[in-house]
């Protein structure tokens, strides 16, 4: 238990080293709506926002169902002379999947959709219980710790945008129509912006430090006030 | 304890003998190797992160030679009658702007050429210039440099992800047919381990060895 | 590394900043329920959509198959009408790992009409000899047609696919009938079946009837041509082309090409009183069109069985040979056997012994007539006179048959009906006009012309005028005498000049060359009247092989046996024998004037007498020359009229001529396709 505004150069104990430029601050509660930002090179150090938690729990369970969807609907209908040809996101998958390149179809499927849902799943599992003020449930530190290390490598958006360039070079070729699961995957990507932007690492660290979860014996607790 | 004047010397947790745990933030002494907050380890900016950065970078370059030399996609309109072509990446943005889609050219080169090439170069100036003393405000511009290089690196996929789309979708049997060609898959490899290389530069390296003097230094 | 902070300096101990704040821009708050709109709204349009597309689905139903050549899972369309109304689902084995199924899934507005009744096939390119079908599956991928009426029946959904797409859907207003024949000349699955000669069905279902002693075939045939088939309907096999040689000469029957090639059938109702026919009424396919004609019988068990015996020889009498009354066929021979015949003193010879099947009807005897009232017409026939006896039929009359006549002054004789097996019918002897004896009889007698003996007595005749002439005697005689003799003399002396004339012009060198000639004709038409049997054999032959389709060989062998016709009957030598024998005539009957003419003595008229004898023969033969002349060129005439018929003008030539120019049409057609896909395979395929 750490008082707010009090530090320990030598422990560290009350202090947070910026991410980026290892420049030392000192930890405080902050109200939400209020943004922490270093003080040298301005990156984010905490952003709490009130609901934010419910708000994550609710997009990732959108995220969840919408991934349902732009799995198993149609994805893209293509048509020329007659001949047609409907792919969902497993023959987008299964496209390569032919021998030497299996690893690829592999890490192309885990990458649009099984870290997205492994993350949503994850946040899910941090957040359910510190956002009715409980106690986390028992792994959540190396569950968030997953879903933060994983963010780079979901790569849904990425797919969408991929899959608007495609387009374009078959356009000419033939006709193409979108099926329900572009549209599914459309939300997907609105729906994962809003959650990163919900998100702040430092501020759920913080609540899981502060729902009970003893981590460090570090947890701020407020100053007492007069 | 008050704030310290705004322009007195930045502490930094490495000069008050803590490391700073990377994901989460919290500080803790030099000698401790795991956060104990959320578990993660405890690495001090200090150049020997720089061998890993070198040799996913390293690795990252390798494989993209393949992914030019080799055919991306191979397209068979009317069961080879029409013609079979196989193109690379390069050859792909030549063809396109042959057909005038100048702008999908642009964006195919920029994702596909541009991009992973700027960054083997940006991370590689980042790696040599990394903990040598400059101002503040080339390190400032090096972050910026490196936030640019983070983001940007997720999406090089994009090719990979069209040509999974074109192969998965153009299966119109005689017609026309589409198949991903090796150059996809070492693409892939060398577009992660880039990703890979990025991650494992330590921004904090660029802000050592900068002058103790003020924090608004602005030589 | 660590820098410590230098407490040297003068500025204040490094002490850890404060985080920049900012504080909130506006009071974010945001009500709990309305976050929550989001997944939830998703899950509404994820389940929404996933609804929609499982229960539009349709239903699925399986198909059997032999096998799934062109069968892609997830693929490969169900189609009826060419219009897509499902797609095959999943393939798999049947329990028994024979067959195939093919799992479909047929859009729900069409699954109501899928009932029992429907069929299903795979629809993949086909080569049959009515040419290439469905062709554009090799580029659009093999699909599964089907078909069904519009009337629901009960609902299934397990099927047993067929193997070929059927060639006749059904629903369509006709009759099921089946043809029938000993060897499926002709049938061939598809084959068409015609009605003056436009399809109106085909035959499919080839097989062998239960009894295996016959080839059967179905056939549909559509309304409303149906309505011509009657219980008397005759049908005939078109396939292939017939080579006949008949009184009209040489003629050809082609159909088409495709009749050549793929074999058909045609039909026509020839007689009146059929009772209209119901699906699976058999009829018989006959060999060609003439049989059919004359094929009555509908029904071989009404036939009337009668037989005969006759004691001569049987070559060429045949089973299915005709029974001829008055120039009618009434009937046919069925059968033949040998006899062992005890007569009236109990010596046994053997008879031949043949069975006639006769046709009622054809006797003029009404519809209704029972067997015992046919026996009864004929018995009395038999009393008026009516005989059976074997006759000659056919050009060279090698051939025969059976013909019953009405002879008044035969000896009487009655029908035996209780003879064994059938009745018997008295016979006499027949009349075969063997066309080798005919014509050996005619040599025989130009053989036996006395051509020789006459002139050998011509020539003794002018020798012993040549003697008197100049002899001592004749000087003996009194001048007038003498200048009768001188004019006798010179009479004689002109004769001999006319004989010397005759001589040195070589006319009886001639007229023996003649002699020779015609001997030589004479042998040289008996050498090749000894060949005509063969010859005759060799047409039959021929007539046999035009069985099968080589005509080139066939059209060698023909030209080969009218050569062999004309050199028989177009000979120069043949030609020149009446002419070689009229100028034998004028020479003869010149010399007979010159002789009669010269006023010479009694001795000359003993001679003379002799002369005229045998001028008189001479005379008799020749007058019986222009007799045998005149058939013998009937007889060209018609052997003309033969190689005429085969000739440029003929039909036969014409036949063959169109023949051969659909082929080199249909050749030329396939060469310049050929041609085509080879210089330029996209435009085959692509059509441009």
């Amino acid at each position: 238990m750490q008082t707010e505004g009090e530090y320990d150069l030598s422990t560290g104990a009350g202090l947070t080293a910026c991410p980026r430029c290892d420049a030392l601050h000192v930890e405080r509660e902050l109200e939400p709506g209020e943004t922490a930002r270093c003080l040298r090179c301005n990156t984010l150090l905490a952003s709490p926002r009130a609901g934010a938690f419910t708000r994550i729990i609710a997009l990732s369970f959108a995220s969840l169902v919408l991934m349902v969807g732009a799995v198993f609907f149609p994805f893209l209908e293509i048509s020329r002379m007659g001949f047609g040809n409907q792919t969902s996101l497993f023959g987008v998958a299964l496209a390569f999947s032919h021998g030497a390149l299996m690893p690829l179809t592999v890490a192309v499927l885990g990458m649009i959709v099984g870290l997205p849902v492994l993350r949503a799943l994850l946040l899910v599992y941090t957040l359910l219980p510190l956002a009715r003020k409980r106690r986390p449930f028992a792994h959540a530190v190396p569950a968030f710790r997953l879903s933060e290390a994983l963010r780079p490598w979901s790569m849904a958006e990425i797919f969408v945008i991929g899959t608007a360039i495609a387009l374009v070079k078959v356009g000419g070729l033939a006709n193409i129509s979108f099926g329900p699961a572009f549209w599914a995957f459309c939300g997907l990507i609105l729906v994962n912006a809003a959650s990163n932007a919900f998100t702040s690492a430092a501020t759920i660290w913080d609540a899981i430090e502060d729902a009970g979860m003893a981590t460090d014996g570090r947890e701020i607790v407020p100053e007492p006030r007069a | 304890m008050s704030a310290p004047a705004q322009d007195a010397p930045v502490l930094t947790a490495h000069r008050a003998g803590l490391v700073g745990c990377r994901s989460c933030g919290r500080a803790w002494p030099e000698a401790e190797t795991t956060c104990r907050r959320c578990g993660s380890a405890l690495v001090p900016p200090d150049r020997r992160c720089l061998n890993a950065v070198w040799a996913w970078l390293a690795a990252g370059f390798i494989f993209y030679i393949p992914a030019n030399l080799f055919p991306m996609l191979k397209t068979s309109t009317f069961g080879g009658l029409r013609g079979n072509s196989e193109s690379t990446i390069l050859g792909g943005v030549v063809e396109l702007m042959h057909y005038g889609n100048y702008g999908i050219a642009a964006v195919i080169f920029a994702a596909s050429v541009m991009v992973p090439v700027g960054k083997f170069v940006a991370i590689a100036w980042l790696a040599l210039v990394a903990g040598r003393p400059a101002t503040v405000r080339a390190a400032h511009k090096r972050l910026a440099l490196y936030e640019v290089v983070e983001f940007i690196g997720r999406w090089s996929m994009i090719d990979v992800f069209v040509v999974a789309i074109l192969s998965a979708l153009v299966q119109l049997g005689f017609v026309a047919s589409i198949h991903p060609g090796p150059a996809a898959v070492s693409f892939a490899l060398s577009v992660a381990f880039t990703m890979l290389s990025a991650q494992s530069f330590d921004p904090r390296l660029i802000w050592r060895g900068l002058p103790l003097r003020s924090r608004k230094d602005h030589e | 590394m660590t820098d410590r902070p230098s407490p040297e300096r003068s500025d204040a101990p490094l002490k850890p900043a404060e985080p920049v704040r900012k504080p909130a821009a506006r009071a974010v708050r945001t009500g709990l329920p309305l976050i929550w709109l989001v997944p939830i709204a998703a899950l509404v349009v994820t389940l929404g959509v996933g609804w929609n597309m499982i229960a539009g689905r349709g239903t699925l139903i399986s198909v059997a198959f032999k096998d799934a050549t062109g069968i892609t899972p997830g693929e490969t369309a169900l189609k009826f009408r060419e219009i897509t109304v499902g797609k095959v689902e999943s393939v798999r084995f049947t329990e028994d790992l024979q067959q195939v199924l093919v799992n479909m899934r047929v859009d729900k507005d069409l699954a109501p009409y899928i009932d029992s009744e429907s069929q299903f096939w795979i629809v993949r390119p086909q080569v049959s000899a009515q040419g290439i079908s469905r062709l554009d599956t090799v580029l659009t991928g093999a699909f599964v047609e089907g078909f069904w009426d519009d009337k629901p029946d009960e609902p299934q959904t397990r099927f047993q696919g067929l193997d070929r797409p059927p060639l006749t859907s059904f629903g369509e207003k006709g009759t099921w009938i089946v043809l029938s024949t000993d060897r499926s000349r002709g049938m061939t699955e598809g084959a068409p079946v015609m009605f003056r000669g436009l399809p109106v069905g085909q035959m499919q279902n080839l097989r062998l009837s239960e009894d295996d002693e016959s080839v059967l075939a179905d056939v549909f045939i559509a309304a409303p041509h149906d309505a011509r088939l009657t219980t008397s309907t005759v049908f005939w096999d078109t396939s292939g082309f017939s080579v006949s040689l008949g009184a009209q000469g040489l003629s050809l029957n082609v159909n088409s090409l495709a009749s050549v090639l793929q074999g058909g059938a045609e039909f026509a109702t020839l007689t009146s009183g059929g009772r209209p026919v119901e699906d699976g009424h058999v009829f018989t396919l006959q060999p060609d069109e003439a049989t059919a004609r004359t094929n009555l019988f509908a029904d071989e068990a009404q036939a009337l069985r009668l037989t005969m015996r006759i004691g001569e020889s049987v070559k060429g009498l045949e089973t299915g040979a005709n029974v001829q009354f008055m120039g009618l066929t009434v009937g046919r021979v069925t059968d033949l056997a040998a006899r062992v015949i005890a007569d009236a003193e109990g010596r046994e010879h053997i008879e031949q012994e043949v069975t006639l099947a006769l046709t009622p009807a054809r006797l003029g005897l009404p519809d209704e007539t029972t067997p015992e009232q046919a026996l009864d017409f004929l018995a009395g026939q038999v009393r008026a006179g009516l005989r059976a006896r074997v006759a000659s039929a056919g050009f060279f009359g090698t051939s025969l048959q059976v013909e019953l006549v009405e002879l008044p002054d035969a000896t009487p004789a009655e029908l035996d009906r209780a003879g064994d097996p059938y009745p018997l019918i008295p016979s006499v002897p027949g009349e075969i006009s063997d066309f080798t004896e005919t014509a050996q009889g005619f040599l025989t007698r130009v053989g036996n012309l006395p051509i020789e003996e006459a002139l050998k007595s011509v020539t003794d005749m002018m020798n012993s005028v040549t003697a008197i002439a100049s002899s001592e005697d004749t000087r003996a005689i009194p001048g007038a005498l003498r200048g009768t003799l001188e004019d006798a003399q010179a009479a004689a002396g002109e004769i001999r000049q006319v004989t010397t004339e005759l001589r040195e012009s070589g006319a009886v060198g001639q007229l023996r060359r003649m002699v020779d000639e015609a001997a030589a004709a004479a042998e040289a038409v008996k050498l090749a009247a000894a060949d005509v049997p063969a010859m005759v054999d060799q047409i039959d032959a021929a007539a046999v092989k035009i069985e099968a389709v080589d005509y080139a060989a066939i059209g060698t062998e023909a030209e080969g046996i009218l050569r062999d016709v004309r050199a028989l009957l177009g000979t120069e030598d043949a030609e020149r024998l009446p002419r070689d024998l009229s100028e034998t005539l004028k020479a003869a009957s010149g010399l007979l004037n010159d002789l009669r003419d010269g006023n010479a003595a009694g001795s000359l008229n003993t001679a003379l007498a002799s002369a005229s004898t045998a001028a008189q023969d001479v005379s008799d033969a020749a007058k019986r020359l222009p007799q045998l002349s005149a058939r013998l060129e009937a007889l060209a005439a018609r052997a003309d009229a033969v190689i005429a018929a085969y000739g440029d003008r003929s039909s036969f030539n014409n036949e063959t001529i169109n023949l051969m120019r659909e082929m080199r049409r249909a050749a030329n057609a396939f060469g310049s396709l050929a041609r085509t896909i080879e210089r330029n395979p996209q435009a085959f395929i692509l059509g441009r």
